[in-house]
């Protein structure tokens, strides 16, 4: 008989459904703790690569809505698109508000991503999008902000 | 200080975080059993959603590349979407290896779904298109299977 750690790196389907069952019958000695934290560990880090997802396409959106003001007009998919982005984002920090300390270091860390992207969607110079984020946390959340120049 | 079944309900990230820690420590007693062989079932289920639903979208591959033979270059983007969702499969496969016994269920469960889909991409009539899936298993899978009608 495989061992849980064994079954782990054998077959990964396997390994969701026997250790599921071994935690319902609370048989912890039989499971592999490390492989099980790492699996857990790493549901939190993607809900978390979601939301710096999430908020990259937001500012590449609410670029493109203040610099490219032409756009607004046939903009509505520009508008729904930011719409759907702070919805999913709200929803990512409804389920785990501690990740809200992590949205201003993700700003920043996504923001060159999302600057570059406007760049190449609108085909504006670079340079017309400032190089660090101009607005703050609050205001890329805030369902009713809608920078104009 | 909440429990982890608390935590659960209130902050998924946090939870995530301090399961892992606990699971390392070995301290079982302070886990919420349910919850955490529930999100490990749910990784499992997320494979298997994900073999079934590159299944139909490759069968729905196959049937308009053997129904509407003027789109079978290669490069085509017919071409490269069976090539890649076989390899996506091959890879979950062999990452789940009994995930595997799944296939022939999954691809009669999916056909009616693949043949719309097929028959509405090509815009040929429905009964253009088999009724029950005219492959088996292992030639969906074989990456020199190229069905020519």
């Amino acid at each position: 008989m495989r061992t849980n750690a064994e079954l782990y790196e054998q077959d990964f389907f396997a390994w969701t459904q026997t250790t599921a069952a071994l935690i319902r019958a609370g048989k912890w000695d039989d499971l592999g703790p490390e492989a099980l934290a790492e699996e857990v560990e790493s549901l939190g880090i993607s809900q978390k690569h979601a939301l710096g997802s999430h908020l990259r396409n937001l500012v590449m959106h609410l670029l493109k809505w203040h610099y490219q003001p032409g756009g607004r007009q046939t903009g509505y998919s520009w508008r729904s698109s930011i719409d759907n982005a702070r919805d999913e984002i709200a929803m990512i920090l409804e389920d785990s508000p501690s990740l809200w300390r992590e949205v201003s270091g993700l700003l920043v860390r996504r923001y060159p991503a999302a600057r570059r992207l406007a760049h190449d969607e609108t085909g504006l110079p670079l340079s017309t999008f400032p190089e660090t984020c101009p607005w703050t946390a609050e205001q890329v959340l805030d369902a009713d902000f809608w920078p104009e120049e | 200080m909440s429990t982890n079944a608390e935590l659960y309900a209130q902050d998924f990230f946090a939870w995530t975080q301090t399961t892992a820690a606990l699971t390392r420590a070995g301290k079982w007693y302070d886990l919420a059993p349910e919850a955490l062989a529930e999100e490990v079932e749910s990784l499992g289920a997320r494979d298997h959603r994900e073999l079934r639903r590159r299944l139909q979208r490759l069968v729905t591959h196959l049937l308009k590349w053997q129904y509407q033979p003027s789109g079978r270059q290669t490069g085509h983007s017919w071409w490269s979407t069976i090539r890649t969702q076989r390899q996506e499969i091959i890879d979950l496969l062999e990452q789940s290896p009994s995930l595997r016994r799944t296939v022939p269920d999954a691809l009669s469960a999916r056909y009616a779904l693949a043949r719309e889909h097929a028959s509405a991409q090509t815009r040929l009539p429905l009964a253009t298109f088999p009724e029950t899936c005219p492959w088996t298993a292992e030639q969906v899978l074989d990456t020199d299977f190229w069905p020519e009608g």
